[in-house]
Parts: C-alpha cells; sequence; structure tokens
C-alpha cells in the first residue's frame, strides 16, 4: 500500500515512520504537514492509504477529507481527541492513538488493506467513480466514509446535495449536477430536476400521469420521473 | 465561658440586682425609717425564693423541651408558667414568713397584697423568661450562621477541586509521542523533555486548587511547558518572557497562566501555518499585578466547548479572591490577542 502521513508534527511523522519501517506492506511515499500541502500531495501521488491527524493548522482533518471527492483509505491518528473518537466509534471508522501501539497499527493496515484490496478489483472507467470508491461525509458531530454503492437518492439542496443511505441523509457540499457528471450512468439515473437514484434500489415501476412513471424504492422512497427523463429511463431499462 | 456557667451569673447578678432595686424603691417611697433588718431578710428570702423558683422553672423548661417550641405554642405555655412560678413561689414566701420562721416589724398578712404580689411576681417571672429565651433564639441563629458558613465553605473547596486546571490530555499525549520519537533521533534532547513534563506532572497534582503559589514558580512551569510544545510545533512557536523582578513573589493561583498560554496556543499558533509568537508580561500596578499573554491571532466566535478552562477560572479567582481579580481576553490590535489577568495585591 502506497501512503501518505499528514501530521503537523515532525516528530510525530519520524516516529510513523519508524514504525511502518519494518513493515513490507506499507510504504511511506510522502509526508505532509498541513492540509493544503496534503490536497496537493494527494493529487500528485495518489496514496492509497492517509495516515491522517485531526487537528492540524488551517484545515483539519476533516475539512481535508471533505475536499477530496474520492477519498483513499484513511486511518486518523490523534492523540487524544474526546469528541472526534466519539463520532469514530459511532461509524467504525479507523484510529490510532498516539503514541500508537505496534499491534493496533498492525490490525489497522489488515483492514486498511482488505478494503483496498476490494477496491481494486471493482476496475472501472477512469472519468467516473465506481460503486467501491467512498466519499466522506461530515454533517455537525458525526461522519462517515459512505461507498457510492450504498446511496439510494441524491437530492438538490440549493447549491449542495442531500444523499440518502441507510438511515441517514447528511448533505455534500456539491452540486447536483457535479455529481450528475461524475456518476456512474449505468447506476445512477437522473431522474428529474431534484432527485438521481441508483438503479439497484428499485423495486417497481408503474407508469404515471401524462407518460410518466413511478418508480418504488426498496427503503419505501417514491420518486416521480419527469416525462422527458421517463423517455429515457424506458430505454435504459428495456436494454 | 460555658453556658452553665453564664447562666448561673446571670442568675446570680439579675436576682441580686432585683433585691437591691426593691431595698432602693422601699427606701425612695415608704422612706428611710422603714429599712429594718427585718425588711432586709425579708427582701433578701424574697431573693432567694425567686432565684430558686426561677431555676426549677428553667429546670421544667428544659425536660420538656420548650426551646424547640414554635413561638405560637410557647407563648401561652410560658404565660401561664409564669403565674404558675409566681404563685407558688408567692405561696412559698408567705407560707415561711408568716407561719413557719415569722418575721416581726412587717406588713401583716392580707389576700389583696398576696394577690398583689403575685401579679406584680407574674410579670418578673415574664421578662425573667423573655430574657432566657431571647437568649436561646440568638444563640440558635448564631449556631446556624456558622453551620451555613461551614457549608459554604466545604462546598467552595469541592468546586475548586472540579474546576481545578488538569492538564491537558491532547497536550500530554502528544509531547509523549515526539518523546517517544526523540528518543531515536535526540536521545540528549528526548532526556531533558522527560525531566519538562515530570515537573508539569508534579506541579499539576502536587498543589490543590485552593492553595496559591508563586509567580516565580507558575513562570517556571511555563517555561517547561513551553518546552514540551516547541518540539510539537517546531519553529511555528516563538516566544519571549517579560517578568517584572519585584512581582516574581507575589501569590496566584496555580495554573492560572499555564491556561493563558495554552489557550494562546490552541487558538492562535495552532490555527496558523505559519505560526506564531507568544509573548508573557507581568508588570506591578497600584494594588495589582498585572500579567499578560498575547498571541498572535484574532478571537472568533467561540464555539460552545471552547472557553470552559477560562470559565472555569474566572470562579476560582473569584472564589479565591473575590470581585478584586479579573480576566479579560480581547483583541488588543488587529492582529494580537491579549488575556490580562488581574490579582489583587494582599
Amino acid at each position: 500500500m502506497k501512503a501518505l502521513i499528514i501530521d503537523d508534527s515532525n516528530l510525530a511523522r519520524q516516529e510513523l515512520k519508524h514504525l511502518l519501517k519494518n513493515r513490507d506492506d506499507v510504504q511511506v511515499i510522502g509526508e505532509a504537514e498541513n492540509a493544503e500541502d496534503a490536497l496537493e500531495k494527494i493529487i500528485d501521488l495518489k496514496p492509497e492509504l492517509l495516515f491522517l491527524d485531526i487537528q492540524m493548522p488551517g484545515k483539519d482533518g476533516f475539512e481535508l477529507l471533505q475536499e477530496l471527492e474520492d477519498a483513499p483509505e484513511v486511518i486518523f491518528t490523534t492523540a487524544f481527541d474526546h469528541y472526534a473518537m466519539k463520532a469514530f466509534d459511532h461509524n467504525a471508522l479507523d484510529y490510532l492513538q498516539k503514541p500508537i501501539k505496534d499491534d493496533r497499527l498492525a490490525l489497522a493496515l489488515e483492514k486498511a488493506a482488505a478494503k483496498i484490496r476490494k477496491r481494486a478489483s471493482d476496475l472501472k472507467d477512469k472519468n467516473v467513480l465506481g460503486l467501491n470508491n467512498q466519499v466522506f461525509v461530515k454533517d455537525g458531530e458525526t461522519c462517515w466514509f459512505v461507498d457510492l454503492a450504498e446511496i439510494r437518492i441524491l437530492e438538490i439542496m440549493g447549491s449542495y446535495t442531500r444523499i440518502f443511505f441507510k438511515d441517514q441523509k447528511p448533505m455534500i457540499p456539491r452540486s447536483l449536477n457535479y455529481m450528475e457528471s461524475r456518476l456512474d450512468t449505468e447506476v445512477f439515473f437522473r431522474a428529474n430536476r431534484q432527485q438521481i437514484i441508483n438503479l439497484k434500489y428499485i423495486q417497481r415501476i408503474e407508469p404515471w400521469f401524462s407518460g410518466t412513471l413511478k418508480v418504488y424504492l426498496k427503503d419505501g422512497e417514491e420518486i416521480e420521473v419527469s416525462r422527458r427523463q421517463s423517455i429515457k429511463f424506458r430505454e435504459v431499462m428495456s436494454f | 465561658m460555658k453556658q452553665s456557667t453564664l447562666y448561673w451569673l446571670c442568675q446570680i447578678f439579675g436576682w441580686g440586682i432585683y433585691t437591691l432595686f426593691s431595698i432602693g424603691m422601699i427606701y425612695v417611697f415608704a422612706g428611710p425609717q422603714n429599712i429594718s433588718p427585718n425588711i432586709l431578710l425579708l427582701q433578701l428570702i424574697i431573693g432567694v425564693c425567686l432565684f430558686v423558683f426561677s431555676h426549677l422553672f428553667r429546670w421544667f423548661i428544659k425536660r420538656n423541651d420548650w426551646t424547640q417550641l414554635s413561638i405560637k405554642s410557647l407563648l401561652p405555655k410560658l404565660i401561664l408558667g409564669a403565674i404558675v412560678v409566681s404563685t407558688l413561689s408567692q405561696s412559698f414566701i408567705h407560707l415561711l414568713i408568716y407561719l413557719v420562721l415569722p418575721l416581726k416589724g412587717i406588713m401583716p398578712f392580707s389576700w389583696t397584697n398576696f394577690v398583689g404580689f403575685i401579679g406584680s411576681v407574674s410579670i418578673v417571672m415574664a421578662s425573667w423568661s423573655t430574657l432566657y429565651f431571647a437568649y436561646h433564639v440568638i444563640q440558635r441563629n448564631r449556631r446556624s450562621e456558622i453551620e451555613k458558613l461551614e457549608l459554604t465553605s466545604a462546598l467552595q473547596e469541592a468546586e475548586l477541586a472540579i474546576l481545578k486546571n488538569q492538564i491537558n490530555p491532547h497536550f500530554l499525549f502528544n509531547a509523549l509521542n515526539n518523546i517517544r520519537s526523540l528518543i531515536l533521533s535526540d536521545p540528549e534532547q528526548a532526556r531533558s523533555m522527560v525531566t519538562h513534563i515530570s515537573e508539569l506532572l508534579r506541579y499539576s497534582i502536587q498543589f490543590n486548587a485552593a492553595e496559591k503559589v508563586t509567580l516565580g514558580q507558575e513562570i517556571a512551569i511555563v517555561k517547561d511547558y513551553l518546552q514540551l510544545e516547541s518540539i510539537q510545533f517546531n519553529d511555528r512557536l516563538t516566544y519571549a518572557f517579560e517578568i517584572d523582578d519585584s512581582s516574581l513573589d507575589i501569590k496566584i493561583p496555580p495554573m492560572a497562566i499555564q491556561l493563558l498560554v495554552e489557550n494562546a496556543i490552541k487558538h492562535g499558533v495552532s490555527q496558523m501555518t505559519a505560526g506564531g509568537n507568544i509573548l508573557i508580561r507581568s508588570v506591578l500596578e497600584n494594588d495589582h499585578l498585572r500579567i499578560e499573554v498575547c498571541n498572535d491571532g484574532q478571537l472568533k466566535a467561540k464555539s460552545k466547548r471552547e472557553g470552559i478552562g477560562l470559565k472555569n477560572l474566572i470562579e476560582r479567582l473569584k472564589i479565591l479572591f473575590g470581585h478584586f481579580a479579573e480576566l479579560k481576553v480581547e483583541n488588543s490590535s488587529g492582529n494580537t490577542v491579549t488575556a490580562s489577568l488581574k490579582i489583587p495585591l494582599s
């Protein structure tokens, strides 16, 4: 795994590098000491794994992740962050507490490796996001990594987009039109001006007024497909 | 003085003065020619009898716990009690002076005088009990006042313990992690960092929040703290001290300046990619010491999580110094924030 270490303390970066030195499953391809520096290096070096400190000058670790449209695997490193850790525990995100214990590190790396392998097997067109790509979402104090495959509906909310997955519906700071351009059209379909739906969640479809369609999703949501999109929808669904 | 001693003194002096007063009345209104040895003996007998009967009354009051009664239920009992005690004492006196040891040269017995004496002695007994109960009410109020004060000070001590500024765990674990790294790259510096962290820990454990330390002690610990923060922030953190030497022995609450410096780092230096500077200054002014911690940056609107440390420090100052201490945090210029702490010189 190619890893990038992001921490504002130089000593902390050296310490982590030392811990990773003897492991053959990880190679550290770079270090960054703040979010801006990290953003550049993520684009340049395309790491598969980030070791990410939360408290940093300027933007913090969460803000950095929100700027990434496809987040790599992340292992958070933190000295002691009561509030952030609650968010982690709740969502099973992986984090390590500094000073880092060897066996905890090994466990976190194993989990990350498994996820990265799964993602690699899902090779997709490079220009769109695959179903195993994940986005980082933070809504108030809670945060999630959401696989695109889990998202049922994307809905316009001003210049933001509300995403529906499991029983959550947080917002991400991107427009619906932008999301549409980045999503795989074989799975995500623009049903109307307001919504994009995940075709894999459709339970049944009914004809609606004047040639439109109504789509029922597995989790009970009902979505009306606009007249123009209904024509397109029939084409897509009839193979 | 013991309460019982006080009671006996009051009894002796009270009834003594009463007896002398009665003799004085006879002297003034009936004339000096009426002062005979037997009249004096009679007054003495009356005084001693009232002394004894009032003491019996007290014994009765104590036995029946009248001091615990409310005014409303006490009042009728007292009036009745005064009349009964007065009647008993007059009967006893009359029996004594007319039958048992007949005294010569006194007024002959008459029912009118007997009833008249009962009436006047009832008023005397009522006054006696008023004094007696007034004393008890005052004592009780004073006791509850003391209890209240003791309770308040115990409460304040407990509050201080809660308000005590703990070492920030985020800082502590970062420091330990940095030291772990230093052990590989610079063992000598690692050793001195372990010393700084020990000093800081000892200091924060050693002093309870009700104690005060000298400014000199606090500054020494702030230096240990800043050394440890320097290895976290590298060249991003610079700092300077301007301490008035004559202020070094002034007493301040422990960890107060440390908290202000920690805040300066947390909300100033650590937020800025390029880092920043911190200045710690002490100035002696008329009747107080002014401590200032200035950092680069600007105050932002606070989220609810922040400011607990400062709020606790303000509470501690209020408990330790009343309204004489002051803490202010404000933008002192376009790019500096100053926290200033005013400590009264005691």
